[in-house]
Parts: structure tokens; C-alpha cells; sequence
């Protein structure tokens, strides 16, 4: 048993976290939500070539097949530091399962790009009754002149606008096969609608209308497929428990200066036992949080039995402490945590994005509840 | 990193399987079941058992007659026996003999160390006074040097084990012009010795408790542990241990673990109390929780074997145990129902009557070894720097 990072692993959570507070301040994550946009590319190209984007891929594409405790470590520094970054979508989530589902040609094909930083992917696989106008079909993929054609509509696609491809699940006209596809937002017949959430600042709806795909744009189908799409969530979700953990000892740092520095009644807030066991429990769940998700990431990463289940304790424990911990330094901070041009709330914004992510909390209590 | 326990680890843990499969009779369960805190003949001989065995200092010193393996496996095996529901709360062996070994003059260690190991020496914790509960350091018992030894007078209060033990770990003031936590030392001297007088006290729970009069207790210098006037360091170090212990994680575990089958017996319609999704809600929260306790007891044990005193881990282990607890026992028996509230031996009784004693031990749980206000406070100032009040 070893509860701590190698001196190596530290040493890169000790760079990446200089990086970020140099490259990605609190003012960048307040500037792309006032102006709703994506991380600047140039930024994104620097990261690439720290060599951070390469870490779960293979060395055959470019990547570094990093150990998933040094990502994790990475991951949670971009927690710390707000997140961002399309990281945990565009890397995480559909680089991974690129690398996962593709075929070799498209892995020669895409992934170096992607670890370059010259190839942006987000996910556009949330499709849900309540976004549906009536009788709407579901996404659906049919045989046309020359190739496939894609009609349909996906929420809550990340980044969409910015992004060089779409990652899309959809099923097989006639035989109901799942699919993923690769489609280019600016393709024709592709919509772009913004969304504007509390949360992400740069969110869009996706409607396809007749797109035309080229056969190499088919990355995978089956039955399998949704199971496939379920574990590839399930990893992102185990390293943005990392993430959250990261946020949340983050904010309470932040709600700890500000209650030794801020004076009332003649003494520091900090002082007042009930700012103290306020913070006394934050700070326990914290660390229990950041335990949950690093056993969650190093069992999946050794395949043990039960990883799913200490995937579903992380993502629980651990997303909702972050929100948590949010809630309670702006008890402490009061006003002063209030006010738009003050930090707090981007993180009390990035814990909501975190828990909704990768199918929100339920599904993961739901599958504890089975296997209890 | 890693979470996993090493190839000898699950190694250990089954050879103290074998042994307890071998050992621990139903004779054995149902006394400690129906004796609370105070052991009966079952319960010593057993004690005296693991002790041959060598297991009552696993986490020890080689030189002291421990085995000098780590902390963990310490607490693989106390974990291994809250599976078989040996309950020991006993804190000679998990708070005090730590101590010991940290604190105390080789002469006391080679004294004390190899008689708790044998299971011949249990200490009882003389802290708690009428008027120095959550304000320790406001203790009043007096050790009045004299000669070669200390006159000691005073009372103390919920001194737990006083019946049965053979010594008392005593906390009192011996420098009464020094600023109040500046004048106490620890002492420990056997309970028979003349002008200590032991008088029950019995608890909400059923359990004995005790108080004890000290009118003139002659003991010698050598009873002192650690340097005269550092009594309130020493009771640091040692509340440090016994939170890590009373904050156990299995038989929490083992509790939910029983009530959740509770939950899945059928019912006459086939249906259980499981297929209530509200039901199963709450244990699912349920069982978050029992892994958070899970991960800090281990990192808790993995600090001591970093050769750390785990200090805020130990008070917020110490919180996140008892609510647990509480609300494990609270949620558990409101989801039961009525046949929740009948006690051991009662016909009808679910999961042998734990749920109704938990939820009546929980209170004490909540502010023995230093209220869950005061762990909040040693958090909050000694882990994360806030000023004092």
C-alpha cells in the first residue's frame, strides 16, 4: 500500500499546476464565460507540447501510454485550476475512445493530431425526451447515394462551435444498430444552437439534417456499443473525481485564507468555532473525496474486480463534495464571494458541470444500489 | 500509489482467519455480546490466547516483544476480528501501550510493554473529573510531591474499566502556580493501591462505568510517564491513538452490511423492503459514507507506518465514525420499522438487537474520547492553522 504520488508524479503535478497558474488564471476562466468561448488554441497547443495531451495514448500514435495515477495527478491539478481546458472531453473522453473503437487507420489518422494539439473532438452523444420536440425521431444514420447520411438533434455538446469533429452516437436506420460517427460542425446540414448553462460557458445543441459522411467517418457500431460508451464515461468520471477533488481542496484553501485574514468583532472569522467546524468538515470530506477517486482511478487502471463500483463511491463522494465545499466558502466568504468579479463562484459553476457530467449522479447510485 | 494490500498482507489475514475459525466459539461471541465492556473468563482467556500468539502487539516493536510489522496489518487484524464481531475496545492495547512505546523511559517499557502483551495489564483512563470534561486541562486531582514518590488526591469520573482493570492511567496536576495545561503529568499505578475506592456508574446503554476517589494515594516517582509538567502532551499523543481507534471502520461496515440483508429478506408478497427505491436510496448514501471511513481509517494506519501521529485524520476519523453511526443505526431502524426497537435476546429481534444498541451507544460514541466540537476544533487549528478563539 502507497497512499502518496513518486517523487516523479509530484514533480509533474508540481509543473503542471505552475503552468496553469501562469497560463490559465482565474481571469481566463472569468474571460471565456463572459465572452462564451473556447480555451484559446494557442494555449491548448502549448499543452500539447508539454506533452499532456499524449499521456493515455499508445507511443505508436504520438502519445506518451502514460501511468493513469500521473494523469490523474494532472487532472486534478485542472480541477484545481478551474478546468479550462477541453481536456477531460476532448482527450479523456473521445481521444480515448478513438483509441478504444477505431480502426488502425483511423487511429494513424486522428490521434496524432489530436495529441498535437491540431484536432479538437467533443461528444455529442446526450439525447434526451425532454430536449425532443413530439414524435421526433432519435439520431439515426441511413444508407444514401454514396455513403451514410446523419439526421438528427444532440444537446449539451461542448466546445461544439470550435471543434474540428463531433464524436456521435446514433442508430442504423431500419436495424436500430448503434453507431458512432465522426461528423465536422461546419459541415452542411449541420446547426449549431448556443445553450447558455450556469455551468460550461461554451455549450451548444447540434442539429444534423441530411449530413453526408464519408465511409471512413463510421468509427464504430454494434451492440456493444452503448456498453463501450458506458465505460469510456465511467474512466472519464473516475479522473474527474480527481478533478473535483482537486477544485474542491482548492476552494477550501481559498475559504481558509480569507477566514484567517478577514477580521470581524475585532478578530479573525477563523477564530469563530463555527466558521471552524464549518471548515473542519470540509476538509474531511475533501480528503476523503481525493482518497475515493485515486483508489477508483488505480483500480480501473489494474482491472481489479469492483472498480465499477469504487468508480460509482468516487464520482458520488467526490462531485458532491466539491459542490459542498463551494456552498460553504461562500458561507465564509459571504458578499466578498459574491460579487461576479470576485473567483469563487467559476469553481462553484465548474463543481455543477463536473456532477452533471458523464450521465450525472444517479446512474452511478443506481448501479451501487444493484450491487449492494 | 497504491490502494491494494501486498501478497503478504492477504497472507496474514488468512492465517489469523485459520485461527479465529479455530479459536472463537458462539460461547465466546454471546458473552461479549451480552457483556458490554467488561470481559468475562471467555473473553480473558482469549485475550491471554492472542497474546501467546504474539497478535496484541502486531504493529510493536520487535524489542518490546511486538512482532514489528506495520500498522496496516495491525489493522487487518482488528478489522478480521470485528468480522467474527469480537468487539475489543480495549485501549491498553491500541492507545495506551502506543504511548508507551513513544513516550514513556525504557524502564517502563520493559515494565509495562511485555505484560499487556501477554493480556495480564489493562490500564483504564483516568482524564474525565466532575468539573474537567471537553476543558481538560482545568483537571484538579493534585500530585503533591513527598520524598521519593507523589501523594495523590481527587476524584475522577466515567472511568471506564476501573472495575476490572488493574491500573489507571491518571492525569493530574502537579504544578498548580504554572499556567493551567503547563502543570499536569501522566502516572500510571495499579488500581489496589490503598485510598483509591472504585464505584459504579451505569450508563444509558446498560454499561458500567465507573467513578474513583484517590484520598491519599501514595505512588513513587518512577509511576510518571515522560517529564513532570508534560501530562497534557502526553494525554495529546495518547487521545491521538484512541481516535484512531474508536473511529474503527469494520463493524460499521459489518453493521450495514446486516442491515442491507435485513432489507432483502421477502416479505409476504415476495416483495423486500430493498425494492423501495426510497429504501435503497439511503443505503446507497449509506454506503458512500461507510467507504469514505473506509479509505481515511486506511489512510490513518498508513500514516502511523510513515512513523506519523495522525492528528487531524485521527479527530476527523473520529467524527465521520460516530455520526455514521448514529445515522447507520437512526436510518436503519426508521426503515425497519417497529421491530427495530427490540433488543438482544427478544424474540423477533433483527440483526441480534445491533441496530438498537448502536443507536444507544451512538450518543457516547459522539463525545467519548473528546466531543466531535472539540475534534472540530484540533481540525481546525492544528490541521488547517485557523487561529485560536
Amino acid at each position: 500500500m502507497e497512499l502518496d504520488f513518486t517523487p516523479e508524479q509530484q514533480q509533474i503535478k508540481d509543473a503542471v499546476r505552475r503552468f496553469l497558474s501562469r497560463e490559465c488564471p482565474p481571469s481566463l476562466v472569468r474571460r471565456m464565460r463572459e465572452e462564451r468561448i473556447a480555451l484559446p488554441r494557442d494555449i491548448w497547443r502549448r499543452m500539447a507540447e508539454l506533452g499532456w495531451l499524449g499521456l493515455p495514448f499508445d507511443e505508436s500514435y504520438g502519445g506518451s501510454g502514460g501511468d493513469w495515477v500521473t494523469l490523474a495527478a494532472l487532472v486534478e491539478e485542472l480541477g484545481r485550476a478551474c478546468d479550462p481546458t477541453p481536456f477531460a472531453d476532448c482527450v479523456l473522453t473521445c481521444g480515448w475512445l478513438l483509441q478504444d473503437l477505431g480502426s488502425e487507420a483511423q487511429k494513424q489518422r486522428w490521434l496524432p493530431p489530436l495529441i498535437e494539439g491540431e484536432l479538437m473532438l467533443s461528444l455529442a452523444s446526450h439525447e434526451e425526451q425532454a430536449l425532443r420536440d413530439a414524435g421526433e425521431p432519435p439520431t439515426t444514420l441511413r444508407k444514401g447515394d454514396g455513403g451514410l447520411r446523419l439526421s438528427g438533434r444532440k444537446g449539451f455538446v461542448e466546445n461544439a462551435a470550435d471543434a474540428d469533429f463531433l464524436l456521435v452516437s446514433a442508430v442504423m436506420d431500419g436495424t436500430g444498430e448503434p453507431c458512432l460517427v465522426m461528423v465536422a460542425p461546419r459541415a452542411e446540414g449541420v446547426e449549431l444552437i448556443a445553450l447558455h448553462s450556469l455551468a460550461h460557458p461554451n455549450l451548444y445543441e447540434v442539429g444534423f439534417r441530411d449530413v453526408a459522411l464519408a465511409p471512413d467517418q463510421l468509427l464504430a457500431r454494434g451492440p456493444d456499443l452503448p456498453a463501450r460508451l458506458t465505460a469510456a464515461l465511467d474512466r472519464t468520471a473516475a479522473f474527474q473525481s480527481a478533478a473535483a477533488a482537486g477544485g474542491a481542496r482548492r476552494v477550501l484553501e481559498m475559504a481558509l485564507d480569507y477566514a484567517k485574514e478577514r477580521q470581524q468583532f475585532g478578530k479573525p472569522i477563523g477564530s469563530f468555532q463555527a466558521v471552524q467546524h464549518l471548515l473542519a468538515n470540509a476538509w474531511s470530506e475533501v480528503e476523503t473525496a481525493w482518497l475515493a477517486a485515486y483508489e477508483a482511478i488505480t483500480h480501473l487502471e489494474a482491472d481489479l474486480p469492483g472498480a465499477a463500483d469504487k468508480v460509482a463511491v468516487a464520482k458520488c463522494a467526490s462531485n458532491e463534495t466539491f459542490v459542498r465545499t463551494c456552498f460553504s466558502a461562500h458561507q465564509v466568504f459571504g458578499g466578498m464571494g459574491y460579487m461576479w468579479e470576485t473567483d469563487l463562484h467559476l469553481w462553484t459553476r465548474k463543481a455543477k458541470e463536473i456532477e452533471m457530467a458523464c450521465g450525472g449522479i444517479y446512474p452511478y447510485r443506481r448501479r451501487l444500489a444493484a450491487s449492494l | 500509489m497504491d490502494f491494494c494490500f501486498s501478497p503478504e498482507q492477504e497472507q496474514f489475514r488468512q492465517e489469523i482467519r485459520q485461527f479465529l475459525a479455530d479459536n472463537v466459539t458462539d460461547a465466546l461471541r454471546e458473552e461479549i455480546a451480552v457483556s458490554g465492556h467488561s470481559p468475562g473468563p471467555l473473553g480473558k482467556a482469549f485475550l491471554r490466547l492472542l497474546g501467546e500468539k504474539g497478535w496484541l502487539g502486531i504493529g510493536w516493536p520487535r524489542e518490546y516483544g511486538g512482532q514489528g510489522r506495520s500498522m496496516i496489518e495491525q489493522s487487518i487484524f482488528y478489522h478480521e476480528l470485528d468480522l467474527q464481531d469480537i468487539h475489543y475496545g480495549n485501549l491498553t492495547i491500541t492507545s495506551l501501550a502506543m504511548t508507551l512505546i513513544k513516550l514513556a523511559s525504557e524502564a517502563q517499557k520493559r515494565e509495562y510493554l511485555p505484560r499487556i502483551l501477554k493480556g495480564e495489564l489493562e490500564i483504564c483512563l483516568g482524564y474525565t473529573e466532575p468539573g474537567a470534561g471537553s476543558d481538560l486541562a482545568s483537571v484538579a486531582t493534585r500530585a503533591v510531591k513527598e520524598g521519593d514518590g507523589y501523594v495523590v488526591t481527587g476524584q475522577k469520573v466515567f472511568t471506564t474499566g476501573a472495575h476490572y482493570a488493574s491500573h489507571i492511567w491518571l492525569l493530574a496536576r502537579t504544578d498548580p502556580t504554572a499556567p493551567r495545561h503547563k502543570g499536569l503529568s501522566v502516572f500510571i499505578f495499579p488500581l489496589d493501591t490503598p485510598g483509591v475506592t472504585v464505584r459504579p456508574i451505569y450508563t444509558m446503554e446498560g454499561i458500567r462505568t465507573n467513578e474513583v476517589f484517590l484520598d491519599q494515594v501514595r505512588i513513587p516517582a518512577s509511576a510518571m510517564i515522560g517529564a513532570p509538567n508534560t501530562g497534557f502532551y502526553t494525554i495529546a499523543v495518547a487521545l491521538d491513538f484512541e481516535r484512531v481507534f474508536i473511529g474503527k471502520y469494520t463493524k460499521i461496515r459489518r453493521n450495514f452490511e446486516a442491515l442491507v440483508r435485513c432489507c432483502k429478506e421477502p416479505g409476504d408478497d415476495g416483495r423486500s423492503l430493498y425494492d423501495d427505491p426510497v429504501v435503497q436510496d439511503q443505503l446507497v448514501r449509506l454506503h458512500i459514507d461507510v467507504e469514505r471511513l473506509r479509505l481515511l481509517c486506511t489512510k490513518t494506519a498508513w500514516l502511523i507506518d510513515q512513523g506519523k501521529v495522525p492528528n487531524a485524520e485521527a479527530s476527523a476519523q473520529k467524527v465521520l465514525a460516530s455520526e455514521l453511526e448514529q445515522r447507520l443505526a437512526d436510518e436503519g431502524m426508521r426503515i425497519l420499522g417497529p421491530r427495530a426497537l427490540l433488543e438482544y435476546g427478544s424474540p423477533h429481534v433483527p440483526m441480534q438487537g445491533y441496530l438498537a444498541q448502536s443507536w444507544l451507544l451512538a450518543p457516547m460514541m459522539k463525545f467519548g474520547g473528546g466531543t466531535n466540537e472539540i475534534q472540530r476544533d484540533i481540525i481546525a487549528q492544528r490541521g488547517l492553522g485557523l487561529p485560536r478563539g
